[in-house]
């Protein structure tokens, strides 16, 4: 039993297509995930709301995340696939990071991943085999000094080449408002 | 270009995530939350009573109610949450030169939500979900009280069942819901005094809750509500009995506190509507209620 449940925990998620997700920047540009993906050795997705006070808290872990893990060969793409009433504009980035953000029209890759929450998080390796999914951290809103720090965690373990130590842990953003 | 984009992200306005649903009900289980255990305090005063045609009439006598609660809440799936609340109720009452006091376990209640589509989901319907309670008759009814003034009666001395609908809607920092429910309450065999056994019957009881919101950035919560209780006439040993039918309408101000994720802080101050029409066959009064809850993520 315990055996059983310890390798589902290191289980890797089933692997979602990415061959015909196609997101769209503030400015028309496109980003095919099928070739950015084997790009860089890891493609971390990141849902994003802009309402989301889960996710605000969480720029700043984000992107000192990004920017320290850049350069060991890790992007990150954070996407929005909410509905926006009209006269609502998308953002275009992450207030304080810098992080562009990519339109997920109709939520064809929110539902392809079945992603339900603001600062759900995705982790592929540059086969496209999804290594990892679930939150950022432990914290919801309120951020501790000591969360564990599930996407941190999983990062390290792939970038040594081992399997993360969960595969997937809870995700405690707002529901995407994908309807 | 840079400047127009961190602006038009920064002026998001936050959603009402998470907490705008607890404003009335503190031991339920918002987004994310496995498990809830609480304390309610409520404290209320009967100033008078409705009479079966409606009328109010202030009272020159003393009831005063204080129940405590112990409730819990529990996620079973991703939509569905259970509960139960333990109420002890101490009642005091005076009438003439009688000062009763009593009070015991109330009547137990269970209940249980399904959601079907959360307030911020879609971008325009509302959050649904199907609501299902009951009550067990775990207190004392007035008819086996024992005091002069029932003072120890703590229940009302039958089961009852109920299901009900939620309808929700957050968007930006406001939340709205309306919920309906429709009871029935299984029939009771009575006896005052040793006299002779009454079967008495229950028509439905319907209940409308309307609560509005406002949702700070932090997910403290301040809102009004308006609750609104009928019950047709009761049948006693198989005749109708039009003067025993119930109303009450009941308005309120709540508010709501989390404290860091994972504590909340709720209160409400509140008052049955003295005015004709209103009420019927039911004390009216006012009271306030404070809880704490610790939730699980």
């Amino acid at each position: 039993m315990v055996l059983a449940l310890a390798l589902d925990v290191a289980a890797s998620p089933p692997s979602p297509s990415l061959s015909d997700i196609v997101l769209r920047a503030h400015d028309g540009r496109t980003l095919a995930l099928a070739s950015l993906v084997p790009e860089r050795r890891l493609t971390v997705v990141v849902f994003f709301s802009a309402t989301c006070p889960c996710f605000a808290a969480h720029r700043s872990r984000l992107a000192a995340l990004a920017r320290e893990l850049e350069a060991r060969g890790v992007q990150f793409v954070i996407v929005d696939s909410e509905r926006h009433a009209p006269g609502e504009p998308p953002p275009a980035e992450v207030a304080e990071t810098g992080l562009p953000i990519w339109r997920d029209d109709g939520a064809r890759f929110a539902r392809r991943l079945e992603a339900r929450y603001a600062t759900e998080t995705f982790v592929f390796d540059a086969a496209g085999a999804l290594r990892y999914r679930g939150g950022i951290d432990s914290d919801r809103r309120t951020l501790t000094p000591a969360p564990r720090a599930y996407l941190r965690e999983a990062l390290a373990s792939l970038l040594e080449a081992k399997a993360p130590p969960l595969a997937s842990a809870k995700a405690l953003g707002c529901a995407l408002r994908t309807r | 270009m840079l400047a127009v984009c961190l602006a038009a992200e920064g002026r998001a306005r936050a959603q009402a995530c998470c907490a705008g649903g607890t404003v009335v009900t503190p031991a339920r289980l918002a987004l994310h939350e496995d498990l809830a255990l609480g304390v309610e305090v409520r404290a209320r005063s009967n100033v008078g009573s409705f009479d079966a045609s409606g009328r109010y009439a202030s009272s020159d006598g003393v009831e005063q109610i204080l129940e405590q609660d112990v409730a819990g809440s529990v996620r079973v799936t991703r939509q569905a949450q259970v509960g139960a609340v333990v109420p002890i109720v101490q009642t005091h009452r005076t009438a003439g030169t009688i000062d009763d006091w009593g009070g015991g376990v109330g009547d137990v209640a269970l209940n249980a939500r399904y959601d079907f589509l959360l307030a911020t989901e879609a971008l325009y319907w509302p959050g649904v979900a199907l609501l299902a309670a009951s009550t067990l008759p775990t207190g004392t009814p007035p008819d086996r009280a024992s005091h002069p003034l029932a003072a120890d009666a703590t229940g009302a001395g039958t089961y009852d069942l109920t299901v009900g609908v939620s309808l929700e809607k957050a968007r930006g920092h406001l939340f709205a819901g309306v919920n309906g429910w429709l009871t029935h309450r299984f029939a009771r065999t009575i006896s005052v005094g040793g006299g002779p056994a009454v079967n008495e019957s229950f028509s439905a009881r319907w209940t409308l809750l309307g609560v509005a919101s406002y949702v700070f950035d932090d997910e403290a919560a301040v809102g009004l509500y308006v609750s609104m209780l009928d019950e047709g006439p009761a049948t006693i040993d198989g005749a109708r009995d039009d003067s025993t039918s119930l109303r009450l309408t009941t308005l309120g101000a709540a508010g709501v506190l989390p404290i860091r994720d994972l504590w909340r802080v709720q209160g409400s101050a509140f008052l049955d509507v003295p005015i004709a029409s209103f009420g019927r066959n039911e004390p009216t009064g006012f009271g306030m209620t404070a809880s704490l809850v610790r939730v699980w993520l």
